[in-house]
């Protein structure tokens, strides 16, 4: 009882804190003046996001960051998309000479093929992405490409992106038992069987957690693009609010739209770790990083038969 | 050169295998060869190299000499998918992602789709787990995981299975009743089989013939009752077990030790020799050698009581209504004359 009053009180407490600070900091930034001028302030600056800039004439202000939204979202699912593909088959040729995985191929070719791959993961896990973007920007018309900075900014993303998905996959690939491979090989599969089969789909349910987090930092890292004149979210909110004199709320409107994003794809994954519950023991639990009532759920949803019914991913080969 | 007719039947020939692991030897120059249906049990204390040998053969490591022939065809350097074997895990490494007939059915590639079903269905059936198809590995009890294991092992009709301990994570109540079990389904399979365990007894049990490894090599070979009766040297039979060592000295063709003699069997004369003696090759008499009862390990069907005679401990099995109180003095002496006996 005791315990529950002090939750409570910490509780209110804390919250009552937090909204105490956010209005000190609201009338602190609404100021100076009295109290009628600084509300009339606070009208004035996030009018824009409900009326329009200016007399309303020009292009709607919704319509105008819309259009970012739209090629923000354009360069994420198309990033995303690449460097899925990509990752994987970096990490597959990166692994080509991790003898586990028996890359049918004589030594000097498993090497061969694995050592580039490696080689380019190190190097861009190891820059800057700012830089990756701004150099692919730079470069490409060097080369005789002619990108588009949009092109140029996807390419950039897809290519830093899929290096770090490389070792993310490698290492929910290592992480499976010796034994999957082996009972793999031993009853007879083709190497591309057993990574479709037996060894993708175990890692890949594994990872999910760590791609995700990596996927949400694509996204907000698409804001980059605007350093290249891809007119994306960032970008518009940044030129609107510069008519509009509101950055503050402007930046606070982009946060809230990237969280919303962010929100719904990690909703999104969280669906799918559980959802397929076909994934091996407590050790994959762990590796997921799924909570306490997570993998309670998983192990309710497996003990009455449900979790299968709701996946349907018969792989009948 | 033209094949004879016994080379041309094997279903396994290892010829001079080794494998070392960084420098350290597991096999030395091992032959093993398995005959077609049947059972090898290849015996032996941990790090004998017997996991290792059945991994060669599966073609999960390269051995880095000899010859590795399977069904006639050579192949040390093929990979394990191309070897025609079928593996049975320590640790049964199911897939966990898989329902039991999915397990089964992806080592069937080769087969039609209905065909494939039609597999499928007659091995769990064979296993005794026809309704558990559509479950997950999980859902399972370990004894139940252990037979998926060897349905999906036997569904390619391989021509040997191999099994590694294939019990040691079963409780032994369990291990005793799916042994039988299993040893059925192995011989309804048609498959030839080797199979390792360190449990002497179950390497007894289930085999057709045993081959005792030590430090990498094959010591002895042999039907199971030729290894029990006659273990090769004294190593063996202290691994064999269930018996104690007695020391002697030959004499007019008699090794003589503290509990009389027994033929020496052509060890030379005065040659210090050793008589394997089991529990049951000592029997209590009015006459013989005197002893004292000093501990009695009572197992329901019988007794085995340890008598300290002359400073030497012997075990004696009586049945196990005999019971002799700790302390008392009884006399006792060996049942045969022609038992094991050692250089």
């Amino acid at each position: 009882m005791r315990k529950r009053i002090l939750r409570w009180t910490i509780g209110i407490g804390g919250s009552a804190a937090f909204v105490a600070l956010f209005v000190w900091a609201g009338y602190r930034m609404y100021g100076p003046g009295d109290i009628g001028e600084r509300v009339e302030r606070f009208q004035r600056r996030w009018a824009p996001f409900y009326k329009g800039i200016g007399d309303g004439t020009a292009l709607n202000y919704w319509t105008f960051v819309g259009r970012g939204l739209i090629l923000t979202l354009e360069a994420a699912v198309i990033s995303i998309l690449l460097s899925l593909f990509f990752g994987t088959l970096l990490a597959l040729l990166r692994l080509t000479r991790n003898p586990r995985l028996r890359f049918p191929a004589p030594t000097v070719v498993r090497y061969a093929l694995s050592a580039p791959a490696t080689t380019l993961i190190q190097t861009i896990r190891s820059a800057p992405l700012f830089l990756l973007i701004l150099y692919t920007f730079i470069a490409a018309p060097k080369l005789g490409l002619q990108l588009t900075a949009l092109r140029a900014g996807i390419f950039a993303l897809t290519l830093y992106t899929s290096c770090v998905l490389a070792e993310i996959i490698r290492a929910g690939i290592l992480s499976l038992d010796r034994g999957q491979f082996e009972a793999a090989d031993a009853i007879g599969l083709s190497y591309v069987k057993k990574l479709r089969f037996v060894v993708l789909p175990q890692a890949m349910r594994r990872m999910v957690p760590s791609m995700v987090s990596q996927l949400v930092t694509l996204i907000k890292d698409t804001s980059l693009l605007s350093i290249i004149t891809v007119t994306e979210l960032y970008r518009r909110l940044y030129i609107i609010q510069q008519q509009a004199f509101n950055p503050i709320e402007t930046f606070i409107v982009a946060g809230v739209i990237y969280f919303v994003i962010n929100f719904a794809l990690s909703t999104f994954a969280r669906r799918l770790e559980v959802g397929p519950s076909r994934v091996g023991g407590a050790s994959a639990a762990a590796v997921q990083g799924l909570g306490v009532e997570d993998q309670t759920l998983v192990v309710t949803e497996a003990a009455a038969g449900r979790g299968r019914t709701s996946s349907h991913s018969r792989t009948d080969p | 050169m033209p094949l004879t007719e016994s080379q041309s039947q094997q279903v396994l020939r290892l010829r001079g295998i080794s494998k070392a692991f960084a420098g350290v030897p597991a096999l030395r120059e091992l032959d093993l060869e398995v005959g077609p249906r049947e059972i090898l049990s290849l015996i032996g204390p941990s790090g004998c190299g017997k996991t290792t040998t059945l991994r060669v053969i599966a073609g999960l490591e390269v051995p880095d000499g000899g010859s590795v022939e399977i069904a006639g065809r050579d192949c040390r350097l093929l990979p394990p998918e191309r070897r025609s074997v079928g593996f049975v895990f320590q640790d049964y490494a199911l897939f966990p992602h898989l329902t039991v007939a999915e397990n089964v059915s992806f080592g069937l590639d080769g087969l039609h789709r209905s065909e494939r079903k039609k597999r499928v269905a007659e091995v769990l059936d064979l296993v005794g787990l026809p309704e558990m198809s559509q479950r997950l590995p999980r859902e399972l009890s370990g004894g139940q995981q252990q037979r998926v294991a060897l349905a999906r092992a036997i569904a390619p009709k391989p021509a040997l299975l191999l099994l590694d301990e294939p019990f040691s994570n079963l409780d032994p109540q369990l291990r005793r009743q799916v042994r039988h079990e299993v040893l059925a389904i192995v011989r309804a399979s048609g498959s030839a089989a080797v199979w390792v365990t360190h449990d002497h007894d179950e390497g007894l049990i289930v085999a057709d013939r045993v081959v005792v490894m030590k430090e990498g090599r094959a010591c002895q070979a042999g039907t199971p009752s030729e290894i029990w009766r006659s273990p090769q040297d004294a190593w063996v039979a202290g691994f064999i077990g269930h018996g104690d060592l007695l020391k002697g000295t030959v004499s007019n063709g008699r090794l003589v030790t503290s509990l009389g003699d027994v033929a020496a069997n052509g060890i030379p004369e005065g040659a210090e020799a050793t008589v394997l003696v089991r529990p049951e090759d000592v029997v209590i008499v009015e006459h013989g050698s005197p002893g004292t009862v000093v501990r009695r390990h009572f197992s329901g069907s019988d007794n085995i009581y340890c008598v300290q005679i002359d400073g030497t401990l012997l075990h004696c099995r009586q049945p196990s209504d005999v019971e002799i109180p700790r302390g008392t003095e009884i006399k006792v002496k060996l049942k045969s004359d022609a038992l094991p006996v050692f250089s």
